[in-house]
This record gives structure tokens, sequence and C-alpha cells, in this order.
């Protein structure tokens, strides 16, 4: 049911087009592939369509969409955030180190980790936007300066813990849904509507395709942009703790599996990497679609290192079918 | 001699030259005048190989050279200097002049000492006050486009191409090429030369091309042609093909005024505006017109001066600011200035409004945006399937209309146009004049800076012409004739008196 609704949010985001728009029915095609691998990996390891195992699949993609939401706002700018994976783990090492394993702690934990998002984006933001750094660079260097003061707060060894009201959030259900599915709902459809119709989706999509015009138009390009870092901070701060609570813990380097990902969900899913065109639909079906893909190969006992060969040609794949759909459009503009 | 039989170049359906044909024979320079878009340069870019002509041939001592491209050319003996600098001013001097082909030893190392000795003789006979080794960026502007002329000189060229060469010279430095042209006539060069200064035309030129949209409209000794004849040349009678509105002067109280704005675009520049009124903004390409406009909607930084919307001071101004402040804004690069390609026709029309949209929680409310857009679509009658429709599916008039609309749409009290006509066909034209003469009917003040001076006159109640970052006259009136408005961009300062209309 979910898989439906969001198939009309993809068309949606990338409407209105010169014709229907061969790009914009890529992401609608990830979700048929989707579909097509679940189909299959049923036959071969029955009881991988049933309701409950899909949950679990859509728990463990949820983490990743909601990172991939940040990125793909900063990409529709016309940026990239490298930064968002020590920011992760800086942020999740500082909310377990505060929490203690206490529901007492757990507002100004989660306060601090947030912060930690809110200020390397507005540092971001900063470099790029008043200092004109470019994104690439800046991001990357406040990914080091991430990883290098997690390092020194914690001496190595990442401590304190996740209390039980955010343990449940992250493994929990309700009505056999898990709670970080209906969370992630929540978020996307927010997201999406927000891009799609807001006042400040529109800024940022017209600051993202031409900033020239945008600024002609009176929007004020600095803050929509260094907003976006900001915006792309706390979801991977938020992310952080969810993630930690998930896991059981803290760890260093848990925020590294999620930046590539990130990256090829929102290119897959039909956001321009040089702004200004995509939305949020395109990458939750992405981001699905990555998951189901790396999980069928576990299941399909793939050895890892012919995984990961297989997970980068389809992604190689799917941008490549991308720049074909898209070529039309683009030699019109 | 150098000979050019009808020669054509077309860009899409507009003739940029049609069927030109000319001679020059040695030791002539030949002026090149007209109007903006009258084919000057694309006559000489033909000539120089920048652009290869869609007929015609060109001659050069009695053989047929077809220049392939500006390197081509050189090889063939013409050599070419345009407004634009072409030295890289990373490079010292020395580094510049012999940059494709230095001094080298025989194991091809570059023989940097003979390059220092060759260059140095070079800039004392040219009389180059400049240190071969200094940067070219740090020299001044006027140096720099010195350099590149003796660059183009040392190539010893039968014919040599002056675009506009002489546009960033000082006074005296004007005299150093008075100097350099005479010594290279007296060897039998052939100089084809544009300026958009009368008195250097008289001064340089003993020949002079007159060309009006593309034709040559006539060739005679620069002493035979005197000034107004060559305005009227320029401009033809001017014809009046085009249905302007009638002008209507309701003068209200003064709406914008600025005083002394200057910047590295402008000079000192005081305009006062009243709500009514259109004021029209003349003169050559790139005198500052465009920078005036976008200073007044805070799109260009200011050193100094003032600008006032009504009584009250528009402070650090920013397009977002003027906006506020009642202020719209029609830049001249629809494409890129202008409209998001990548957007609705919808979308583009309310981007400059979205403060003013109902919305909930942040969300625009679709329906009465829906509705906006279809009225403004309905009243400028855009021709569009509708709001959802790409912007970059619409001709290329619809597209203005559509730009047209989104500042509209802003309910300005003041709007500045800048040159908003320019490759738009007649009959959306016609309907862009409507609507500003409606506007204007209403109250708003506008200012309309148009490369057209034909279109100035037709719809502008004052025009004031800049020249060089200033306002060089101001016509009222019945003075707004399109010879006086030529006549002021090209010849600068006041029109004379006797110049008959």
């Amino acid at each position: 049911m979910s898989l439906v609704d969001r198939q009309e949010d993809v068309k949606e985001t990338s409407a209105p087009r010169r014709t229907p728009g061969l790009a914009a029915a890529l992401p609608g095609l990830l979700i048929l592939f989707s579909i097509g691998l679940i189909v299959f990996a049923e036959r071969v390891a029955p009881g991988f369509a049933s309701a409950s195992n899909l949950m679990q699949l859509l728990k463990l993609a949820s983490f990743l969409g909601l990172v991939a939401l940040g990125q793909t706002v900063v990409m529709l700018v016309g940026g990239i955030d490298l930064s968002l994976a020590w920011v992760l783990t800086a942020s999740a090492v500082l909310f377990t180190s505060i929490c203690l394993g206490q529901d007492a702690n757990l507002p100004l934990a989660a306060a601090a980790a947030i912060a930690i998002g809110v200020l390397s984006g507005l540092v971001n933001g900063f470099g790029i936007v008043k200092l004109r750094i470019a994104p690439i660079i800046m991001t990357l260097a406040m990914n080091n300066v991430m990883l290098g003061a997690t390092l020194v707060y914690t001496g190595g060894n990442p401590g304190g813990g996740i209390s039980p009201f955010i343990r449940a959030v992250a493994t929990g259900s309700i009505a056999g849904i898990p709670w970080m599915v209906v969370l992630w709902a929540v978020v996307a459809f927010c997201a999406i509507v927000a891009i799609r119709y807001s006042r400040w989706g529109r800024r940022l999509l017209a600051v993202g395709e031409n900033s020239r015009v945008s600024f002609l138009s009176g929007i004020n390009n600095d803050a929509i942009v260094i907003g976006a870092y900001v915006f792309s901070g706390i979801m991977a701060s938020v992310t952080g703790i969810l993630f930690a609570a998930f896991s059981g813990a803290s760890f260093l380097g848990m925020g590294d599996q999620f930046l590539l990902p990130a990256i090829a969900a929102v290119v897959l899913g039909g956001t321009s990497m040089f702004g200004g065109r995509g939305g949020y639909g395109g990458t939750v079906a992405a981001v699905f679609f990555a998951t189901i893909l790396s999980t069928v190969l576990v299941i399909g006992s793939i050895s890892a290192g012919m995984r990961n060969v297989i997970f980068g040609v389809a992604v190689l794949a799917a941008v490549i079918a991308q720049k074909l759909l898209a070529r039309g459009e683009d030699q019109s503009m | 001699m150098l000979r050019l039989s009808d020669i054509h170049k077309s860009y899409g359906a507009t003739h940029a030259v049609r069927s030109v044909s000319l001679e020059a024979a040695p030791g002539t320079v030949l002026g090149l005048v007209g109007e903006n878009g009258a084919g000057k340069s694309t006559l000489i870019k033909i000539v120089s190989g920048a652009i290869v002509a869609d007929g015609g041939g060109i001659e050069l001592d009695g053989q047929a050279v077809v220049p392939r491209s500006t390197r081509h050319a050189l090889a063939l003996g013409i050599a070419s200097v345009f407004q634009e600098l072409t030295l890289v001013r990373e490079l010292s001097v020395e580094q510049n002049l012999f940059l494709t082909d230095p001094p080298v030893r025989p194991w091809l190392s570059i023989d940097r000492r003979r390059r220092r000795s060759v260059a140095t003789e070079i800039l004392a006979r040219h009389d180059l006050d400049i240190a071969p080794d200094a940067r070219v960026g740090d020299l001044p502007l006027g140096r720099q486009q010195m350099l590149e002329i003796i660059r183009a000189v040392e190539r010893k060229p039968r014919v040599l191409l002056l675009d506009e060469a002489s546009s960033a010279l000082a006074a005296t430095e004007v005299d150093w090429l008075a100097a350099l042209l005479t010594k290279l006539r007296q060897q039998g060069s052939i100089i084809l030369f544009i300026s958009h200064r009368w008195d250097e035309i008289v001064r340089f030129c003993n020949r002079v091309a007159v060309l009006r949209n593309g034709e040559l409209m006539a060739m005679a000794e620069t002493d035979k042609l005197s000034e107004a004849e060559a305005v009227r040349l320029m401009t033809g009678q001017s014809g009046t093909d085009e249905a302007f509105p009638n002008k209507v002067a309701v003068h209200g109280d003064v709406a914008l005024s600025a005083r002394e704005l200057r910047s590295d675009q402008l000079a000192g520049v005081s305009v006062d505006l009243r709500r009514g009124e259109i004021l029209g903004l003349g003169g050559l390409v790139g005198q500052g017109q465009g920078h005036l406009l976008e200073a007044f909607f805070g799109a260009h930084g200011l050193s100094s001066g003032a600008i006032l919307v009504g009584e009250l001071p528009l402070d650090r101004p920013t397009p977002r600011r003027a906006i506020r402040a009642g202020l719209a804004y029609v830049p001249q690069e629809r494409k890129t200035e202008g409209l998001l390609l990548l957007k609705s026709v919808g979308q583009n029309i309310t981007l400059a409004i979205l403060d003013r949209l109902r919305t909930l929680l942040g969300v625009i409310e679709p329906r009465d945006e829906a509705d906006l857009i279809r009225k403004a679509i309905a009243r400028a009658k855009v021709r569009t399937r509708g709001g959802g429709e790409l912007v970059s599916n619409l001709s290329g008039g619809n597209q203005q209309k559509v730009l047209l609309e989104k500042w509209l749409l802003a309910k300005p009290s003041i709007l500045l146009l800048n040159d908003v006509t320019r490759g738009v066909d007649v009959g959306t034209k016609r309907q862009i004049y409507e609507v500003i003469a409606s506007i204007a009917r209403e109250g708003v003040g506008v200012i309309w800076y148009s490369t057209d001076a034909r279109e100035l006159v037709g719809v502008a109640h004052r025009v004031l012409v800049m020249l060089g970052g200033r306002v060089s006259a101001e016509l009222t009136g019945a003075e707004v004739t399109e010879d006086r408005i030529v006549h002021a961009a090209v010849m600068g300062s006041t029109p004379q008196a006797e110049v008959h209309a």
C-alpha cells in the first residue's frame, strides 16, 4: 500500500514536464525493480515477501532514508554534504555519553546531539556561501574535524548508553508496523509536500536552478543555502541518535556506511547534482531499491566482494539509465 | 587592396550583414560607423576569421581569401584587436608579447634574455613606458589595450582590424594611437576602425562607411561627410511601422530619485522619476544603463550615492528590500536572469510574490495560486497549454510576457525595464508597449532602457542618454527624436542645435 502511495509522490515531485517525462518515470522504475526483486527473493527464500519481513526491511531502510533527506535538500541547492558521516557519528557519541541510559537525560542529550548538526551545518553553509569554499572541500574538511573531535572526546572508546524510551522508538512496533517506519513515513510525507508545495521548497529549487534569477526575484539565497546545510546536519544528528538506539550503543565510524549510499540514493532518485531539479519522492524509491537489493544479495549467499561489485554496477546502471532518459530534456534547456 | 564583395551573414531570421561590398586601398584608415546592431562588428569579425560569412567573398591584394579562424587570418596577414582584451592577465608584458612564438635557443628552451631585449626594443619603438616584466593584470586598462594593439601591429599585418580598440584609452593614449595609425598608413597598411566616438573617426579615418541594419548606406571621404549627415544615414528617416500607444503624460510626485550614484560602472548619475512617467534610457550599449537599473534594484554595488523611493531612503539596497519598497526590475537576459527554465510557467509567475501568496503552515494554497496564474496568463495573452507547462517550451515572445507578468503581479510602483523587447516579435512588442503605457497611466513610474532609439521615441516622455557611466544628455518633449538620441549617444555631450529633425 505504501508502495503505491510513494509512486504517486514520485510522479508529483518530477512534474511538470514536456512529455509525461521518461526521467520522471525512473523512480517508478526503481519501485518496479524492487517489486521484481521481492518476487524473485520470495521464490528463492519463501517468507521474504511476508509483511513482517518487509516491515523489517523498511525499518532498516528508514535510517538511510532520513540521512538521505538531508542530502537531497543540499543537492537540490546544487551542493553536497560529505560531513554527514561523522556529524552522525559525533552526534550519536555525544548523545549516548550524556544520556547514560536514563530517560531523564534524554532531552538534554538529544538537544546536545542536534546542536552538533546545527553547528556543523551553520559552519558548512557559512564557509560555502560567505567564503565561497567549494561544498565538496568544505564538508570534507568538516567531516575530518568531526572525526578528530570525536576521537579526542572519546579517547577511542565511546561510552554511555541508550535510554529505554529511545530504544523503544528505534526498535519497537505498533500494530506490526515499526515505529521507525511510521516516523519515516510522516517525515517523508512532510518533506515531499514541503519541497513541492511550500514557499521554502520553491525558493530551494529556485536557488538551486539559477541563483541569479532567485536573487533578482527577492530571494535570500544565502539564507536558503545555509539553511539547507543546517537541515542536513540536523537530519544526520537525528539519524545518529536513532541509529545508536537501534544498535544499542554508539560506535566509531557508524556514520560511514551511510555516506555513499545516501549520495547514490539521491542521484538515483532523479535529483540533479547541479541542483534545482528533483525531490524526496525519488530518493525514497531509491532507498527502497538499494535496501532490497543488498538484502537479496545477502540471502542469495553471494560473497561479500561480489555483493559490492553487483551493488556498484546496479547503481551505475541506474544512473546511466537516468542520464540517457533525461538527455533529450537537458539538451532542450 | 582589400575588397569585400556581397558579404552576407544571418542569425536565424535576422540579417546581421546584408550584401555589403566595400574596398579599401593601401594607406586607408576606413571607419565603420552605425548604431548598435548595424552590423559593424559582424563585418569586422568576418574579415578577422572569428566568424564565417554565409555568402560573399574577400579579396586581399587580388587574391581571394577565406579566413577560417583568427589564427588563419593572421597567416593571411589580417590581425585584429577587439574591445575585449585577449592578454593573459597573470603573465608578464614580455610573455604576452611572445605568447605564441617566443624566441628559443636551438634546443627549444625559451631564450629569456633575447625575449627581454626584443620586448624592450618593441616597447621603446612604440613609445610605451611599460616595464617588460610587469604583470599585465597590474597595468591600467588603457595600457593593456595599447599593449594589445602593439602585439597585433608587431605581426606586420597587411590589414589591421580595430573593433572599439580605443574604448579604454585616455586622451593622451588616443594621441598615441593617432600617431601609430598615421605611421601604419604611411607604410601602406589597410586599417578598418570601429569606434563609437565620432571625433576619433574624424581624426583617424580618411574614409567612412556608414552601416544601418546590416546594409551599407554610404561610403565617403571623411571630410565630405558632416556629422548631421552621418547621423541621418545611421538612423534613416525615422519610419514608424510600429504602432506606439498614445503618450499620456500624467506626471505626479517624484517616485524615485537618485543622487550622484557612483560605482565602477557609474560616474555620478542623478535621476528623478515621477509617478506616471516613462523615462527612457538611451545611448550605446554598455554605457552604464543596465548597471543604473541594477543599482536601483540593489543588484549592482554602489560606492556612493543615495536612492530615495518617494520620500524614503533605500539603504543598502538588495532586490529583496527593493521589492518591498515597491520596485520591480525586468532584466535583459531572459534565459539567465529572468526565468527558471526548468520550472513551469506558473512557478515562474509567482516566484517574486511568494511572500504574498496565501499559505497554510508555509504550504501554498494551491487553488489561490492557480487562480492567480490563470488570470495572469489570460491578461497577458500568453500562448501556453496552462500554468503547468514548462516555461522553456514557450516561444521567446511568450516567455517575455511571462517574465513581464511575473513583475506586474508584484504590483510595483516603480518598474525598471532593461531592454525588454530585444529579440521579441513585432506583435508581442506592440502588446508590451500597450501594457507599459497603461500601467504608467495608473501612476506607475517606469524607467525603460532600450537599445532601440526608435522605441524610446515611441514610448518615452523623457530620455536620458548615457555615455561612459554618466548622463550625457537629457531630452524632453519635442526634443525626443531618434536623431537627437543617436547624436547624443555617438557624439557625446549634448546634441548641437543645428541638427535637423
